[in-house]
C-alpha cells in the first residue's frame, strides 16, 4: 500500500469516527424543540442583533500586509527544503552512502543516478548554507523596508489618529 | 488502481464540488467556504501531481491568503456576509455557456494527456526501486532560487531577489492606498467616529 491509499485510509477512519456518533445521535436523542433551545449561546445573555456584523475598516490594512507576507512565505518554501538539506550535510561524521543520498536528494536526481564523485562535501554543503542564509538575508531585508515604513507612518496603530493627535498637540 | 488514483478522484470530486457550491450558493460566506474546499481540492491535486511548490503557493497564498481578504472584503463592506446574491436570467445563462465551453476545453485537454499522477516507481527482479516514483521537484526549484543547478548551472537569483523589490512596493502601495484620506477640516469638536477612520500622516503632523 503507498502512501495515498494511506492517507485515504486515515480520511475515511476520520470521517467515519466524526459521522458515526453524529448520525448515532440523530437517531436516538428525543425531539423536543424549545426557543430556548435552538437561540444562539451567547455567554448565557440573550444574543442581540445579527452575528453578521460589519467589521472595522482597520482590519483592512493588517489584512493586506498579511497577504504580503504570505505571498513571500510561499517562496520560503523551496528555500527551506534546500536550507534543511545543506545543513544536514554539514555534518562531517556522515558516511558515503548517507551523503550521495543526501545530496541526490538536494539535487533532485533520482536515486542511485548520481556519481560517487557529485557527492558534496561539508566544506560544500556548509557554503551553500551560508549563502542560502545571505541570499535569504537580503530578501527578507528588502521587505523589512516595507514594514519599517508601514510601522513608522503608523499603519499599524490601532489607535492611530489618538496617537497622532497627542504628536500633534506637543507640537503645538 | 492505486491509492494515488483513488485519492485524485476524490480531490478532484472535491474540487468539482466546491466549484459548483460556488456557483450554486447565494449567501456570500458559503460561496467563500465552497471556494476554501475547491482551492484546498486543487491544492491536492497538485501535491498528487508530484509539484509540492505550486500545492504550496495554492495552499498559503489562495486558501490562507485570498480567500481571507475576500472574506474581510465581504465582512467590511456594507453588503455584509448575510447578503444573498441576484443573478439575473441573461447572466445565468451567458454564464453556463460558458462554463460548459471552458469544461469542453479542460475535459479535451485532460484526455488528451491521459495518466497524469506520476505512476509506481519502476522496480527490478529483487524489490529494488531502480526509478523513484516521484523524483524531488522542490529541492531543485530551492536550488536555482539560490542561482544554483540546473544543466546551464545559472538559475534564478536575480529575479528571486527582484521579487521581493517588487512585493515591498506592493506592501508600500498597498499601505498607501489602504490609509484613509486625512479630514482637511479636521477639528477637536469632530466626533471620535469620525476622526478614528483619518490618517496622520506626515501632511496632519506638520499642518
Amino acid at each position: 500500500m503507498d502512501l495515498a491509499g494511506h492517507l485515504l485510509i486515515f480520511a475515511v477512519a476520520a470521517i467515519v469516527a466524526l459521522a458515526a456518533p453524529l448520525t448515532l445521535g440523530r437517531l436516538i436523542r428525543p425531539k423536543n424543540r424549545t426557543p430556548d433551545k435552538s437561540a444562539i449561546y451567547d455567554c448565557g445573555e440573550e444574543a442581540i442583533g445579527s452575528s453578521y456584523l460589519k467589521f472595522d475598516l482597520r482590519f483592512y490594512v493588517v489584512a493586506l500586509l498579511f497577504i504580503v507576507f504570505d505571498v513571500e512565505l510561499a517562496f520560503l518554501f523551496p528555500w527551506a527544503a534546500v536550507y534543511g538539506s545543506a545543513i544536514a550535510l554539514t555534518d562531517p561524521t556522515l558516511s558515503e552512502g548517507v551523503r550521495l543520498g543526501l545530496t541526490e536528494r538536494l539535487g533532485g536526481h533520482t536515486p542511485g543516478t548520481l556519481p560517487i564523485e557529485a557527492t558534496l562535501t561539508a566544506g560544500d554543503a556548509t557554503r551553500l548554507a551560508i549563502g542560502g542564509a545571505l541570499d535569504l538575508a537580503v530578501f527578507f531585508g528588502v521587505l523589512l523596508v516595507g514594514f519599517a515604513y508601514v510601522w513608522k507612518r503608523g499603519d499599524l496603530d490601532w489607535v492611530k489618529t489618538v496617537a497622532g493627535q497627542a504628536r500633534q498637540d506637543a507640537l503645538r | 488502481m492505486t491509492g494515488a488514483d483513488a485519492l485524485f478522484g476524490v480531490f478532484a470530486a472535491l474540487a468539482c464540488g466546491g466549484a459548483l457550491g460556488v456557483a450554486a450558493f447565494r449567501s456570500v460566506a458559503r460561496m467563500a467556504f465552497s471556494l476554501v474546499v475547491c482551492l484546498s481540492a486543487v491544492a491536492g491535486l497538485f501535491f498528487l501531481l508530484n509539484a509540492p511548490m505550486v500545492g504550496a503557493t495554492q495552499l498559503i497564498v489562495y486558501v490562507g491568503g485570498t480567500v481571507v481578504l475576500l472574506i474581510f472584503g465581504v465582512m467590511l463592506t456594507d453588503a455584509g456576509v448575510g447578503r444573498r446574491m441576484k443573478i439575473g436570467l441573461l447572466e445565468t445563462i451567458s454564464m453556463t455557456f460558458i462554463a460548459i465551453g471552458l469544461a469542453a476545453a479542460l475535459g479535451w485537454t485532460a484526455v488528451g494527456l491521459g495518466r497524469a499522477i506520476p505512476g509506481a516507481p519502476v522496480l527490478d527482479e529483487e524489490g529494488v526501486e531502480i526509478v523513484a516514483a516521484t523524483p524531488d521537484t522542490l529541492r531543485p526549484i530551492g536550488l536555482k532560487f539560490l542561482g544554483l543547478g540546473g544543466e546551464s548551472g545559472v538559475g534564478f537569483l536575480l529575479p528571486f531577489e527582484i521579487i521581493s523589490v517588487h512585493l515591498l512596493v506592493v506592501l508600500i502601495g498597498a499601505a498607501y492606498l489602504a490609509r484613509a484620506k486625512r479630514r482637511v477640516d479636521a477639528t477637536p469638536e469632530t466626533p471620535p467616529e469620525a476622526t478614528r477612520e483619518t490618517a496622520s500622516d506626515g501632511l496632519g503632523e506638520q499642518a
